[in-house]
This record gives C-alpha cells, sequence and structure tokens, in this order.
C-alpha cells in the first residue's frame, strides 16, 4: 500500500504541482524569496551590464572586446585563475588534510588563520605581497638570483589569486575529509590496497565533489579579483593587465559601454566554464542519489 | 589456514584492552568472541587483521610470525559492523575493489574478475543489484555485500566484527545460519566478534568469553554452556537468578552465592508447610511465547526471582499474579570466586 500510494502522489505531483510533501512547511514562501533575492540581488545588476552594452554599436562592441589590449587580457585573467585555482586545489587539500588529520599545538590559530584572506582588505594583501616578492623583498631577494621574478609578472598574478582563493578549497573540502570514515581506508588496507592506492581509489573519488567545488569557488572569485592583483601585477599592458583593471581603466575613460560591454564577455565565459564544472561535479556525485 | 594468538596485551593510556590473551584457532573453525562491550573483543579482532599493532605479544598465522606485516599483506577478510562499503562504488565495484588494485602480474583478467564477482553476488543473492550504490541498499544487503567484497580476494582467515549488529533481529538470524553455512563451504578460519550470546552459541564451533581483557573461558557451545568456568560467564550466557548463601546450607559459607537459570526454578503451589523451599509471591506473569515467565519476590528477603515453566505445567498450577508458590532450584551452581562483575 505505501509504496502505491506514494508512487500515486509523485506522480501526481509532477502533473500538477512540482511541490513535494515535506515534513517541514514553507515551500512557497522560501520558494518565492530564493526568487525575488535572485532576481533583485543578482540578474537585475546582471542584466544591467547587458542592457548598457547595448546602448552601443555592435562594431563598438566588438572591437573593444576584441582589441588586441583586451584579448591579452582575457589570457591572464582566465590562465591565471585557473592556474590559481589548480594551486588552491593541491595546496588547500594539503592544508585541509593536515587539519582533518593530525593533531599539533596550536591547532586552533591555524584553522582561524584559513579564513584571514577572507578578512583582509585585498589591497593589503596586494601590497604585501608586492613588498615581499619585489627584487629586494624578503622572499623576492632569494628568487631573484634564480632567475624568478614574481612581482610585475603574470607569476605574481598567480600567487595573489591563490592567496585569495586557498580558503575555499580549504573550507570546502575539510567536512568532506572529516566525515570520511577511517574504516573505509582500513576495509581497503585489509583488501590488499597500498597506501597510494588508498588514496587515489578511496579518498579522493569521495572529496573529488568538493574539490570541483573548491576549484569552482577559488576559480569564480581569482576571476573578478582586482585589488590584490593590481599592485603586484605592475600593470603593463599587453603583459600583465587583468581584465578587471580594463574594465575599470574604461570607466574613468567615461566609456561605460566598453566597459560594459568587457563585463558581459568576461561573464558569459565565466558562466560557461562554472556551468562546465557544475555539470562535472553532478556527474562525480552520482553515488549520493537515491535509488 | 590456523590463527594463533599468543601472549596479546594492548593498552590504550591507561586503559588495558588486553591482558595477556592467547586463543588458537584451527583452519574451518568457526569461533566467536563473545563478550559486552570494552571487554576487548574488538581490539583483538582488529590486532589479528593488522589493524591495531598489539603492545607486546605474537600473531602467528598459520604457524608464521605475523605481527609485524601489514593489514594489506596479511590475506585477511574483514568485514566491519558498519559495513565500510565504499559509497562512490556499485556494489559490483565494491566487491571487485580487491581484485582490480592487484598489481598486472597477479591481477586476474577482466573476464575472469566480471565471472568472480558475478559468481560472488549469486552466492549472496544480490546478483540482480550488481549496479546499484550502496546507498539504495538496506542494511542486511549491504553486509552482504562487505562480506562478498572480503570473500572476493580469497582470504585465508574471514574475520566479521558484529557483522550482524545494526540489524533487525529476523535478517540477523537468517543471515548467521546463512553466515554458517557459507563458512562450512570456504574452508577458512573465522572469527566473528559479539555480543549476542545466542548468536555465538548457535552459529560458532567454539566460544571464546572475554571480560575486561581476558578471555574467561574457550570452548564448545556445550561446554562453556553446561561448564561454565566462572560466574561471569555463566551469567554472560544467560538469564540467571541469585541465591544468597542460606544458613540451613550447612556447608555453604555465608557468602556463597548459588546460580541458578530461570528454567531450573521448580514452582509448585504453597501447600503451607515449610519444608525448606522458597516461598514467594507471584509479581507478573508473561504467558505468551513458547515458555511462560513468572516474576516471583521472595517472601523472606523480598528479593526477585524469575522462573520460567512450561505452558502445559502453567495451566496446570492454574497460577495468577499474587498467588504463592514454593520455588526448588534444581542444579544451583556455585563458583570460587562468586562475584558478578
Amino acid at each position: 500500500m505505501g509504496a502505491c500510494s506514494t508512487r500515486s502522489t509523485r506522480l501526481g505531483n509532477r502533473l500538477h504541482t512540482f511541490k513535494r510533501p515535506s515534513i517541514l512547511p514553507g515551500f512557497w514562501p522560501a520558494f518565492g524569496y530564493t526568487a525575488i533575492y535572485l532576481s533583485l540581488i543578482v540578474l537585475v545588476p546582471l542584466s544591467a551590464i547587458f542592457f548598457k552594452t547595448a546602448t552601443s554599436s555592435w562594431e563598438h562592441i566588438w572591437t573593444v572586446v576584441t582589441s588586441p589590449q583586451v584579448v591579452a587580457s582575457y589570457r591572464l585573467s582566465f590562465g591565471a585563475s585557473l592556474a590559481a585555482g589548480g594551486v588552491s586545489v593541491a595546496v588547500g587539500f594539503l592544508v585541509a588534510w593536515v587539519l582533518v588529520r593530525y593533531e599539533f599545538p596550536g591547532k586552533a590559530l591555524v584553522d582561524a588563520l584559513v579564513d584571514l584572506p577572507f578578512a583582509l582588505p585585498t589591497a593589503v594583501a596586494g601590497i604585501a605581497l608586492t613588498s615581499l616578492y619585489t627584487e629586494n623583498g624578503w622572499i623576492g631577494q632569494y628568487l631573484a638570483p634564480l632567475g624568478i621574478k614574481v612581482a610585475f609578472t603574470p607569476l605574481g598574478v598567480i600567487v595573489a589569486l591563490t592567496f585569495i582563493g586557498l580558503p575555499f578549497v580549504i573550507r570546502s573540502v575539510q567536512p568532506v575529509l572529516a566525515d570520511a570514515d577511517q574504516e573505509l581506508e582500513e576495509a581497503a588496507s585489509s583488501l590488499g590496497a597500498t597506501r597510494w592506492q588508498i588514496f587515489t581509489l578511496v579518498i579522493f573519488p569521495l572529496i573529488r565533489p568538493a574539490l570541483l567545488t573548491g576549484f569552482a569557488l577559488a576559480f569564480a572569485r581569482a576571476l573578478g579579483e582586482y585589488g590584490s592583483v593590481i599592485f603586484i601585477a605592475g600593470n603593463l599592458p599587453m603583459k600583465t593587465e587583468i581584465t578587471p583593471l580594463l574594465i575599470v581603466t574604461k570607466l574613468e575613460q567615461y566609456d561605460y559601454a566598453g566597459a560594459t560591454a568587457i563585463a558581459a564577455a568576461l561573464l558569459i565565459t565565466s558562466f560557461i566554464l562554472l556551468l562546465g564544472i557544475n555539470v562535472l561535479q553532478r556527474r562525480t556525485r552520482k553515488f549520493l542519489e537515491p535509488a | 589456514m590456523s590463527i594463533e594468538v599468543d601472549h596479546i596485551r594492548k593498552t590504550y593510556g591507561t586503559f588495558e584492552a588486553l591482558q595477556d590473551v592467547s586463543l588458537r584457532i584451527e583452519s574451518g573453525e568457526l569461533v566467536a568472541l563473545l563478550g559486552p562491550s570494552g571487554s576487548g573483543k574488538t581490539t583483538l579482532l582488529r590486532i589479528i587483521a593488522g589493524l591495531d599493532v598489539p603492545d607486546s605479544g605474537t600473531i602467528r598465522l598459520n604457524d608464521e610470525d605475523a605481527t609485524n606485516s601489514k593489514a594489506r599483506d596479511r590475506q585477511v577478510g574483514f568485514v566491519f559492523q558498519h559495513y565500510a562499503l565504499f559509497r562512490h562504488l556499485t556494489v559490483f565495484e565494491n566487491v571487485a575493489f580487491g581484485l582490480r588494485l592487484r598489481p598486472k602480474a597477479t591481477r586476474p583478467s577482466e573476464e575472469d574478475i566480471r565471472g568472480r564477482v558475478r559468481k560472488l553476488l549469486e552466492l549472496i543473492q544480490l546478483d540482480w543489484l550488481g549496479d546499484r550504490y550502496p546507498n539504495q541498499l538496506s542494511g542486511g544487503q549491504r553486509q552482504r555485500v562487505a562480506l562478498a567484497r572480503a570473500l572476493a580476494v580469497e582470504p585465508r582467515v574471514l574475520l566479521l566484527d558484529e557483522p550482524f549488529g545494526a540489524l533487525d533481529a529476523k535478517v540477523r538470524k537468517e543471515l548467521r545460519r546463512w553466515l554458517r553455512r557459507l563458512h562450512d563451504e570456504l574452508h577458512v578460519a573465522s572469527v566473528f566478534v559479539t555480543h549476542d550470546q545466542e548468536e555465538a552459541l548457535e552459529v560458532a564451533d567454539r566460544v571464546a568469553i572475554m571480560n575486561h581483557g581476558r578471555i574467561e573461558q574457550v570452548g564448545t557451545p556445550i561446554e562453556v554452556y553446561d561448564n561454565p568456568a566462572s560466574a561471569f560467564v555463566y551469567q554472560f550466557l544467560g538469564d540467571v537468578n541469585l541465591f544468597h548463601g542460606r544458613p540451613e546450607a550447612a556447608e555453604a559459607a555465608a557468602a556463597t552465592i548459588g546460580y541458578v537459570r530461570p528454567y531450573e526454578l521448580d514452582v509448585a503451589r504453597h501447600s503451607g508447610a515449610t519444608n525448606g523451599a522458597v516461598v514467594a509471591s507471584i509479581r507478573h506473569i508473561a504467558s505468551a511465547g513458547p515458555v511462560v515467565r513468572l516474576e516471583l519476590m521472595r517472601e523472606d528477603n523480598g528479593s526477585s526471582l524469575d522462573a520460567e515453566i512450561s505452558r502445559d505445567r502453567y495451566r496446570e498450577l492454574a497460577l495468577s499474579v499474587g498467588d504463592k508458590v514454593e520455588v526448588t532450584p534444581r542444579n544451583l551452581r556455585t563458583f570460587p570466586s562468586a562475584h558478578i562483575s
């Protein structure tokens, strides 16, 4: 009887409405609020970008978004953001692993430090990183003899963006790692798995969705980052100009349509990339779906 | 393959989980480690599997010292109480896991792996669930998958940690009989941990009763049940009534405690005469089930007694709550160290 009635109500629901019976009330207020919030805070401002862009001619838009300087900035912005996201995933996973798996004095302090990049004004971070990595800075003076220049190069941009993106990965991975049952590793080990196999075949698949989430967040944040990057990048045209900087430059020249055109190009591309990551993430989470 | 546990000790901080435990399990034997929680039975199982390291003592597998060998080299199948299935893998891939991760030289061909997994899934009667994920299965199904996964690597020893602990009573009963049949087909040494004495006595060839990090007694179910070595073993294997030393029993010291099972009490209507029997009144009668359980209160010292009588006897006596009865223990046991811990 139970199965039969569930099936018929489910079917009925699919036919009439997408609301499902639930213990907690408040579907419509919650859903309505979500829709209004998304519209007012996200969709309306974003669509304003496209409306503003549309005030200009297609020809103007096209010349702006494909001008060599802007294209070079796309390359830097997307390249550096992807690289920073990648580095954040590797380093962030390591930090999360240490924070979850090991006990050491000062652990609570380290845990709190992780969030600091969230709170720090990004310009402060940018200035601090720049002074550290210039040729006579604390770290830069040791890298210079090796021929590695960080400040005022694309590498500097990656460093700044990693600094900003790292907490996203750590905070995404940490709870999932903490939830991963140690018995799984023991089970794998008694089945004959080496440590490396335990990591690649058991632990990694479990945290892969969280790593992808962290990567998407870090990448998205890095793409829009402005404050910390402009100091360490040096902003050399065609070399170390990030796209957000060009948008600000256009604004300062009162070329609003040009600025929004670049913003629109940036938005569309990052939306496609994030959508791709989301689809990928959904695929890695297939095992969590009920029957 | 035999398992030999030789003078194993293990402490966690100040807690002595295992105090000098020795046990030998022959090939083909199914042994139950029975004891209350905290008695060290799971610790012992984990040490045999190589998941924990003993402080001192030796583990021998097939008469070879395995104390320092890693879990993955021991060829031990371990089944966890909470299954520990890989939830990102399908049932089929869970079972195939141990075969797939072998180095190329010893790994069976893909065809072989598929064949073996399919055979195992048939064995656990879940061949129709191969492409489901673990969180789409019921508890009993998950535990069977965990067992199949452990069996896939053809372990020399099968270790099960409270394998049926998280299942409901009916599934548990089914699965333990199934485990017994399976064990008889496999000819490995199996050890399973349980705190359910009924399960241990029904399934195991031998039962090791553990308490406070020691093995109190090892023997066949009949041996330990009929000749318990200590008061602890006696009370752990079944319900028990205590008779504190009675002055009229001349040879018994005042501190002696007699133990008797509820079904070893003869119950008769109180005749009025004091012929040495214990007089008690009935406080509660549970008459549903194969036997009738009487909850009695002794008239002389107010302590309570449980008695089990057959339904026929119950009808014959026509007892009701409040009636006075005479209780005579048929089989009163005493132990040297008479304290139940």
